[in-house]
């Protein structure tokens, strides 16, 4: 989970530099900018709320120690996570 | 060393029973003006729609909490709550939203256990709504002396150093920071309950580690929140993790309960 949300953000910085989309090391703007990139038409879903989910979930696993409380399992959020490193590797 | 559980010695901050229903209301109207003089217009917004949220799901409690309720916003800063009651969406909400969810079973078993963010929540969060769990659980740490366990967080750090490891390894700055910042929070939570010392918002706990004698992990941690540290910075605060006492080397040199 850790790496999928790490793989996720660092995609979507790499995706919002290029098109001058602001992140700044805040995981909020981070997910924002996944939503942006997806209302410009270069990303074909609005991947923000899954960052978001992400960060949440991981901070529950370090923090409280926790299990994580996803709506969706790994492997299909891996899946969603391919296709947004797909993307940023697309352009590069 | 003993670091947790049930201690027989005052603890600090909860005192009052809060037996009493006036004293009660007037803590609740104190959070609320709190919790309002400490957020932006837009985290008002942000947290009226939490609570409007939590009251739709029948959530028994919820409060603001972290370094908002403490009016120690850093840069860094999530705006965090907490919420008894079953999980309901929040990833459409804007900006740095952080919601712990748990039900009443979870809040009992968190605190008995000797959670510390429970306490957190009750010693210094701004209470928003409670259906009675808040004013019960404050009452059972005056009544039951219960003190968070360190060793539970003590638990989670190898694996955590492990992540910062492999996150350094592969260059990736800011996940790197991240994770750092993460485990060197644990780490700092975990002393300072060794040390019988509640551990306040991240951006005041380096501050609190000098007053205890751990300098390297406070200055460490200062950076991780302040700055942004090259990798090689990062790679040395991995170290003072590893070699400069650790976790465990740290314990035994906190000073004894007081």
């Amino acid at each position: 989970m850790n790496a999928l949300f790490y793989a996720a953000e660092a995609a979507v910085v790499a995706l919002a530099d290029r098109h001058d989309i602001a992140t700044e090391r805040r995981h909020g703007l981070k997910a924002e900018a996944a939503t942006e990139l997806y209302t410009r038409g270069l990303l074909v879903e609005d991947l923000g709320p899954l960052l978001r989910d992400l960060n949440q979930a991981r901070k529950d696993v370090w923090y409280e120690g926790d299990e994580p409380d996803l709506d969706e399992t790994l492997e299909e959020i891996l899946h969603r996570v391919e296709s947004l490193v797909d993307a940023a590797e697309a352009g590069s | 060393m003993t670091t947790g559980g049930r201690i027989a010695t005052a603890l600090p901050t909860v005192a009052e029973p809060w037996a009493d229903d006036r004293q009660w209301s007037e803590k609740l109207v104190g959070d609320r003006l709190r919790a309002d003089a400490n957020q932006t217009s837009t985290q008002r917004e942000i947290t009226g729609e939490i609570v409007r949220r939590a009251a739709e799901a029948g959530a028994a409690a919820v409060a603001l909490t972290g370094s908002t309720a403490r009016n120690r916003r850093s840069e860094s800063s999530d705006l965090d709550y907490h919420v008894v009651g079953r999980r309901f969406k929040t990833n459409d909400l804007p900006g740095e939203v952080d919601v712990y969810f748990g039900n009443s079973d979870r809040f009992w078993s968190k605190l008995r256990e000797g959670d510390d963010f429970v306490q957190w929540t009750l010693r210094f969060g701004c209470i928003l709504s409670d259906d009675g769990i808040f004013r019960a659980g404050l009452r059972a740490i005056s009544v039951e002396l219960i003190w968070p366990i360190a060793e539970a967080k003590l638990a989670r750090l190898p694996d955590m150093q492990r992540l910062a490891q492999r996150l350094l390894e592969m260059d990736d700055r800011d996940a790197a920071q991240d994770q750092l910042r993460a485990t060197l929070t644990t780490l700092a939570r975990a002393l300072l309950l060794a040390a019988r010392v509640f551990p306040l918002a991240r951006v005041e706990l380096p501050e609190q580690l000098r007053r205890v004698g751990h300098e390297p992990v406070a200055d460490a941690l200062a950076e991780t929140i302040h700055s942004q540290p090259s990798l090689s910075t990062l790679h040395a605060m991995l170290g003072t993790l590893t070699t400069a006492g650790g976790v465990e080397g740290g314990l035994e040199r906190s000073p004894p309960p007081t």
